[in-house]
C-alpha cells in the first residue's frame, strides 16, 4: 500500500463525507427549526435521486441542470409535504407534537416509498456517469471526474447553504426562529412562512445529495434507510444545533469507512463504528461539539 | 374510602361487559375455526401486540424510546436458535435463555445511556441494533447471516404437538405467554411499589426525586425488563417462523411494533393488543393490492396522526390510562 493509494481513498473519503454532511444538515436543519425529529428525510433522498435520474437519462441534460431539476422538485415535494401535512398537525397536536410528528414521518416514509414502488417499479434507475468518464490529474493523484465533482458540488452546495444562513436577510430570520420562536413572531417574523421555507430548504439538501450519489448509488424505492442513518449518526456524534461540527463530523466519517475499507469490510466497519461511536456517547453524552441545553425529543 | 369502591366497580363491570367475553372470543376462535392461516394471523397478532404493549410500558411509563427493540427480539430469537442448533440446548430453555440475553444486553445498554433522555436514547438504540443486525449479517460462520438460519420446532409436551400443521398448539403457548407477560406488567404498574415510581417519575421526574426515587434505577430496571420480554418473545418467533436472517433486526420491525404501540394508543395494554389485531389483519386484508396496501397504511397513519393524536385508546375511553 503506498501514499498514492491512501490519498485517492482520502480523496474519495471527503466526496463520501460531503454527501453524509448534507444529510446531516438537512436533518439537524428541520428538527432545530421545526422540532420534527424526521424519519421521510431518507425518502427526500431517494427522490432527489430519482430526479436526478430523470434530468440526467431521460432528459439527457446535462449534470448542472439535472441537479437543479433535482434540487427543485425535492423542495417542492417538501413544502407540499409541509403545507399538507407538518402545518396541520402543529395546529391540532399540543404537548405530544414530537411522538405524533414523529408517527406522521413514519407513515410519510411509507407513502413516499410506496409511491415510488408504483410509479417506477422494482428496478433500479441509475446513470452510467454524473460528470462523465475518464479520471482527473489533481497533483499528480488520479481521482475519477464523478469523484471529484460530486466533491465539489457538494462542497458548494454546502457553502451556499452557510452563506444563506449567515449572510442574507431570510438565513438570519430563520436563525432567529430556531433561538426563540416566540420572540421570532413578537418581532413580525410569519412563523408558517419560515418553517415551510426551511422544510423545502432541508428537504433541498437531502434531494442535492441524493442527485449526486445517481451514478454510484442507483435509484430504487427503499434506498433511503442508509443515508438517513448516517445523517443522523453524524448529527447526534457531533451533537444537535452545530453546523460546524455536522460538517466535520461528516467528513471525518466519510474519511475513515474510505480508508477503513482497506482494512476490514463493509459490514464489519459499521460494526465497529458503532461500538466506537457508543464508546464515544458514554463520555461525551451530548456529542462532540454539543451544548446541554438543546431540546431533545419525547420530553415535556 | 367510598370513592375508591366505586372505580374498583367500575372497572370489574367494564371488564366483565366487553374485556372478558371478547377475550375468550379470541383464544376461542382459531380452536373452532381450525385453520392454519387464522392461526397464523391470531398468532402473529399476539406476538406483535404483546411486543407493543412491552414497548409501551417503557415510553409510556418513563418516556424511554427503544428504537432498537427489534434488534433485542432478534437477539434473543438468534441466542435460542444457536443454543438449539449449535449446542443441543432444549429451545424450552431457550425462551429463558434469549430473554436472559436480551435483558442482560439490556441492562448494559441502560446504565450506559439512561441518564440521557429523549432523542439521544432513541438514536443510541437505534445505533445498537443496527451494530446487533450488521454484527449478525457478517458472522455466517454462526449466524448463517442472509443465508437464513433454520431452528427446530418445540419439543413436544404432554398433548402439545408443535409439528401439526394447524399451529395450535403454538397458538396455545403464545396466549399463555402473551397473558402472563401482559398480567406481569399490570401487576409491576399497578400492585407494587415500582410501580408507584414509574407512575410519579412520569408525573415530574423532579417531584419524584424529592420524594427520594432515584431515576435512573427505575429507567434501567424498566428498560431491562422490557428488553427481557422482547428476547423471550423473540425466541419464540424463532421457534415460531424457524428460519432467521438479519431482517428481523431491521428497523422496518421497530417501526411496525411502534406504529402498533401509538395506534393502539399509549398507555394501555389491550390497547395495543387491540391495535395488532386490526393493523395485522388489516395488512393482511390489503394484501392483493400489493404496494398500494402501504399507501392506504400510511395515509391511515398520518390521518390518525392528524386526527386522533391519542390513538385507538385515548378514542374509546376519555380517562387517563395507566
Amino acid at each position: 500500500m503506498d501514499v498514492t493509494t491512501v490519498i485517492e481513498l482520502l480523496l474519495a473519503g471527503l466526496g463520501r463525507g460531503a454527501i453524509y454532511a448534507l444529510m446531516a444538515l438537512g436533518l439537524a436543519l428541520i428538527f432545530g427549526i421545526l422540532n420534527i425529529p424526521s424519519f421521510a428525510q431518507g425518502e427526500f433522498y431517494m427522490v432527489g435521486t430519482y430526479f436526478g435520474w430523470v434530468g440526467l437519462s431521460i432528459l439527457g441534460l446535462g449534470p448542472f441542470v439535472a441537479l437543479l431539476i433535482a434540487a427543485f422538485a425535492t423542495s417542492l415535494v417538501g413544502i407540499c409535504c409541509e403545507k399538507i401535512l407538518f402545518a396541520p398537525l402543529r395546529r391540532f397536536a399540543g404537548e405530544e407534537w414530537l411522538v405524533n410528528v414523529f408517527v406522521l414521518t413514519l407513515g410519510l416514509s411509507l407513502v413516499l416509498q410506496n409511491v415510488a414502488l408504483v410509479t417506477a417499479g422494482p428496478l433500479y434507475y441509475g446513470a452510467p456517469y454524473f460528470w462523465g468518464p475518464g479520471t482527473a490529474d489533481l497533483f499528480g493523484f488520479r481521482i475519477s471526474y464523478d469523484r471529484l465533482m460530486i466533491a465539489v458540488l457538494a462542497t458548494t452546495t454546502i457553502v451556499i447553504f452557510w452563506v444563506f444562513l449567515k449572510r442574507t436577510r431570510l438565513g438570519r430570520t430563520i436563525r432567529a426562529v430556531a433561538q426563540n420562536a416566540d420572540a421570532a413572531s413578537l418581532t413580525g417574523v410569519n412563523l408558517g412562512r419560515i418553517y415551510t421555507i426551511t422544510f423545502g430548504v432541508g428537504c433541498m439538501l437531502s434531494g442535492v445529495a441524493g442527485a449526486l450519489m445517481v451514478a454510484i448509488l442507483p435509484a430504487y424505492p427503499t434506498m433511503g434507510i442508509i443515508p438517513l442513518y448516517k445523517g443522523w449518526f453524524v448529527v447526534i456524534v457531533a451533537g444537535l444545533g452545530t453546523i460546524g461540527g455536522c460538517i466535520s463530523i461528516a467528513l471525518l466519517l466519510g474519511v475513515l469507512e474510505a480508508v477503513g475499507l482497506l482494512v476490514a469490510s463493509e459490514g464489519w466497519q459499521s460494526f465497529l463504528y458503532i461500538i466506537i461511536i457508543c464508546i464515544l456517547l458514554i463520555f461525551k453524552p451530548f456529542g462532540v461539539f454539543g451544548k446541554r441545553e438543546v431540546r431533545g425529543i419525547w420530553e415535556k | 374510602m367510598g370513592e375508591m369502591k366505586k372505580i374498583t366497580m367500575t372497572r370489574i363491570t367494564w371488564k366483565n361487559i366487553i374485556a372478558l367475553p371478547s377475550l375468550a372470543l379470541m383464544i376461542a376462535t382459531p380452536f373452532v375455526v381450525r385453520d392454519s392461516y387464522i392461526s397464523h394471523i391470531f398468532i402473529l397478532a399476539l406476538l406483535y401486540g404483546t411486543l407493543a404493549a412491552s414497548f409501551d410500558f417503557a415510553v409510556g411509563y418513563l418516556g424511554i424510546v427503544n428504537f432498537g427493540y427489534a434488534a433485542f427480539m432478534g437477539l434473543g430469537a438468534y441466542t435460542s436458535a444457536i443454543a438449539a442448533v449449535t449446542f443441543g440446548i432444549n429451545p424450552w430453555l431457550g425462551l429463558l435463555l434469549g430473554g436472559a440475553a436480551a435483558g442482560l444486553l439490556g441492562l448494559a445498554t441502560g446504565v450506559l445511556t439512561l441518564r440521557l433522555y429523549g432523542i439521544f436514547v432513541a438514536c443510541f438504540t437505534w445505533f445498537l441494533g443496527m451494530g446487533l443486525m450488521f454484527l449478525v449479517a457478517v458472522t455466517p460462520e454462526v449466524t448463517r447471516g442472509y443465508l437464513g438460519l433454520s431452528v427446530p420446532f418445540f419439543p413436544n409436551v404432554w398433548i402439545l404437538d408443535f409439528t401439526d400443521p394447524l399451529r395450535l398448539s403454538y397458538f396455545t403457548i403464545m396466549v399463555i405467554l402473551s397473558l402472563s407477560i401482559l398480567s406481569l406488567m399490570y401487576y409491576l404498574g399497578n400492585r407494587t411499589k415500582m410501580g408507584l415510581a414509574f407512575r410519579a417519575l412520569r408525573g415530574s421526574e423532579p417531584a419524584a426525586m424529592v420524594c427520594g426515587i432515584n431515576p435512573l434505577k427505575y429507567r434501567v430496571i424498566n428498560f431491562t425488563i422490557t428488553c427481557a420480554i422482547a428476547g423471550t418473545l423473540g425466541s419464540f418467533y424463532a421457534h415460531y417462523i424457524r428460519i432467521l436472517t438479519p431482517n428481523l433486526l431491521q428497523t422496518s420491525q421497530t417501526i411496525q411494533i411502534l406504529v402498533i404501540a401509538y395506534l393502539g394508543g399509549r398507555g394501555s395494554l389491550w390497547g395495543s393488543i387491540i391495535g395488532a389485531f386490526l393493523i395485522i389483519t388489516l395488512l393482511e386484508v390489503l394484501r392483493p393490492l400489493e404496494a398500494y396496501r402501504f399507501i392506504i397504511y400510511g395515509v391511515i397513519l398520518i390521518l390518525v396522526m392528524i386526527f386522533y393524536p391519542g390513538g385507538l385508546a385515548r378514542l374509546l375511553t376519555r380517562k387517563e390510562l395507566y
